[in-house]
């Protein structure tokens, strides 16, 4: 068992978790715990061993009474995870990454940014210039991406590829997220 | 069966001509075809396309012969040998073969009409190549087959 397991399992109860938020403003005694969680303390001492067992609080003697334990929060556990917490956010969850500022935004007809990869180096940056133009059945939207050339050849970005073959990879990826964008207009239709 | 990815037909024929962007255009201009979706790469090469009339879609690609794929010819690069055509209903053929013609189209069989009697359908239609040598039926339904009693 890790140590993140631990503090989940000392984590699973409400009791557990009510004396965690006590912890949090002050240390306090076994006997202010089981009351202001109106149990007995006989049931609160089950509690307070668990959470002891897996690290998440600590006993005080040091009171002027030996006999009166002090419990106490520790930070560690929580930090480890925080942290665990943070990776899964930042693998799946939402995040935020600034592709690059809009240069030029000429509604309806024209837009202009800054584009740049997850992969890019500080300074390193692309330009795309959008163009939106009336056609017989609605809007011709046209994405042109330029810029690439400024990037080393061996750039992360390129995948290995080089030439005609990276510049068909890059049109491809513009192509999947210009379609899904026309079915996502269309269903709102 | 399942049902096709939304915005795909059943079916939808590829085609390769050694010109992919004059090619779009000119089936837009001759034929009435829209660009869905036009993916340029370098030099303006087409690396992929899609073209809709109605509910039928073709995509237009260019023929490859440095490449992987050197059985992706235009028929203009065969001898103008076709192995397949292409047969779709329009509302008004006349118009149609018109168009078609004014844009270069070469036709290879004008206008006519098929009759094959009450109890059958009716359609009046007309062949063309197109620019890169594809053929291309053209039809416009007349009339439906009566309705068994």
């Amino acid at each position: 068992m890790t140590d993140l397991d631990g503090t989940l399992i000392a984590l699973s109860d409400p009791t557990r978790r009510g004396v965690i938020d006590l912890l949090r403003r002050k240390p306090r005694r076994a006997g202010e715990l089981s009351a202001a969680l109106e149990m007995s303390p006989a049931a609160m001492s089950r509690h307070l061993r668990v959470l002891r067992t897996h690290g998440l609080v600590e006993e005080d003697h040091a009171g002027p009474d030996a006999r009166v334990r002090i419990y106490r929060l520790r930070r560690e556990p929580f930090r480890e995870l925080r942290k665990w917490l943070d990776d899964v956010e930042s693998a799946r969850g939402p995040r935020t990454f600034e592709v690059g500022k809009v240069t030029l935004w000429d509604p309806p007809r024209r837009l202009e940014l800054e584009w740049r990869g997850v992969n890019f180096k500080p300074g390193e940056k692309t330009s795309v210039e959008v163009t939106f133009t009336e056609s017989a059945s609605g809007t011709l939207v046209t994405v042109r991406h330029r810029g690439w050339s400024s990037l080393p050849e061996d750039h992360p970005v390129r995948h290995g590829l080089v030439g005609p073959a990276f510049s068909r990879m890059i049109g491809l990826w513009w192509g999947q997220l210009m379609t899904s964008l026309r079915e996502h207009v269309e269903t709102r239709r | 069966m399942k049902p096709t990815p939304s915005g795909w037909p059943r079916v939808s024929p590829a085609l390769y001509y050694q010109d992919a962007a004059q090619a779009i255009d000119w089936l837009c201009r001759a034929f009435g075809f829209e660009v869905r979706l036009k993916v340029e790469g370098d030099g303006g090469r087409i690396e992929h396309s899609e073209l809709v009339f109605g509910e039928g879609l073709i995509m237009v690609g260019e023929s490859e012969k440095r490449e992987r794929f050197p059985y992706r010819r235009s028929p203009r690069e065969v001898g103008g040998f076709n192995t397949q055509n292409l047969m779709l209903y329009v509302d008004d053929v006349e118009a149609h073969c018109r168009r078609a013609r004014e844009a270069g189209a070469k036709i290879v069989s004008e206008p006519s009409t098929d009759d094959y009697g009450e109890e059958y359908w009716s359609d009046r239609g007309y062949e063309c190549e197109d620019v890169g040598g594809h053929h291309w039926w053209f039809y416009q339904r007349l009339r439906d087959p009566k309705p068994k009693a």
